[in-house]
């Protein structure tokens, strides 16, 4: 019996000492594992993929209403309003410098064109397309008549576009070149 | 910059309070949650996985999925108990997908600055050096039977010897019956004994 309880005694003690040492094994091998510069880097990892996370779930409207509540509710106000300010005079500057543009090119478009020609030019023209209506619904196949260069006029101005070449003078290249010149044109 | 790893202090939040602010959408909350339970959450996944970089990697996973399912907490409910069960289960998870054998007995470089030291200091004395060289082998030999031990036994050992948890509590956080944690307990102490007696060093 007394031999009993010894090594009944004995085996407890063992598994105390064993627990202890299991214990003082893992906390010392955590301690060196596990230092404050360890977490301070699984902090950041952590806050990393939080941030992923977080992207994941939300949407993008989401995100940007959180954004603008960011910029406009924790940000410094006095701060924010001075950006608005600046933000808007430099694009009432901004507009104002296109309109003046756009201004100074209609009116030096307006002074090219003389009036004269303007209304000249106007009044037949609506006529012409009235006409051209009516004859197209009445006559399906008659194309209108093109005013087109007569062959003479162009080969003179073949002669005076032609390259400055040695053979640019001769009349037999001056008239090949005029003849495709009123070719292209027709076929155009 | 070096943070010091805080307490539980009497003034600090509460966990229900911090898991209450966290909920109205305070992150800082969660911050403070985080500090307060990173180290005890790694001894316990280290003591499952015995593997730094797996710890790691399943810390951040508990820690995610804490916070992703903070919506799901009962207010009431000890938050200890749920994130361990968090951290246990991810790391048999993990363990059981990665299949990973755990790291021999890591090598510290303080270890054997330590060592040179203190063999300067105990030159004289043969028996602290002895003893020294004791502790190193008793560690790589702790660390060997440890990890001839399943995931599931080993948790329950280090909740156990390590923690101090109740059985009732790891019964809580292993989501079994306290018969069950009992006898996984004693089969896990039993083996130990067992593998540390064959080493002649460990119980003399």
């Amino acid at each position: 019996m007394g031999g009993f309880d010894m090594e009944r005694k004995c085996l407890q003690t063992a598994d105390v000492e064993m627990k202890k040492w299991i214990k003082t094994h893992l906390e010392k091998q955590t301690e060196k594992l596990a230092t404050a510069e360890y977490f301070e880097q699984m902090h950041q990892n952590l806050h990393r993929r939080l941030r992923v996370e977080m992207i994941k779930e939300k949407s993008f409207s989401e995100m940007f209403l959180e954004k603008l509540q960011r910029v406009f509710l924790l940000c410094d106000h006095t701060r924010v309003f001075q950006r608005a300010v600046v933000g808007s005079f430099l694009f009432v500057f901004f507009l104002g410098i296109v309109s003046f543009n756009s201004f100074n090119l209609l009116k030096n478009n307006s002074k090219k064109i003389p009036n004269s020609l303007v209304t000249n030019y106007e009044s037949p023209k609506i006529e012409r397309v009235e006409k051209s209506q009516h004859s197209q619904t009445l006559v399906p196949s008659t194309p209108p008549l093109l005013s087109l260069p007569s062959k003479e006029d162009l080969e003179v101005e073949s002669t005076k576009l032609a390259p400055n070449f040695h053979n640019s003078k001769d009349p037999h290249y001056v008239i090949r070149d005029a003849l495709t010149h009123y070719e292209a044109m027709v076929a155009f | 910059m070096k943070k010091a790893i805080p307490e539980v202090l009497d003034q600090s939040p509460t966990d229900q309070e911090l898991i209450l602010r966290m909920k109205s959408g305070e992150l800082d909350a969660f911050d403070i949650l985080v500090e307060r339970y990173q180290k005890r959450l790694y001894r316990v996944i280290y003591g499952v996985l015995l593997h730094h970089e797996d710890t790691n990697d399943v810390l951040m996973e508990t820690f995610i999925k804490a916070y992703k399912n903070i919506g799901g907490f009962r207010i009431g409910a000890s938050f200890y108990t749920w994130i361990y069960r968090i951290a246990i289960n991810t790391a048999i998870s993990f363990k059981r997908k990665s299949k990973s054998s755990p790291q021999p007995y890591p090598y510290f470089p303080d270890d054997e600055e330590g060592k040179m030291e203190k063999e300067f200091v105990d030159y004289r004395s043969a028996e602290q050096a002895v003893r020294q060289m004791e502790i190193k082998e008793l560690n790589k030999v702790l660390n060997d039977a440890l990890s001839k031990l399943s995931e599931k036994h080993r948790a329950v050992v280090v909740l156990f010897d390590l923690e101090e948890l109740s059985h009732s509590e790891i019964a809580k956080i292993m989501g079994c019956s306290e018969g069950t944690i009992r006898s996984r307990l004693f089969y896990a102490h039993k083996q130990l004994q067992k593998l540390l007696k064959n080493d002649n060093s460990f119980i003399s």
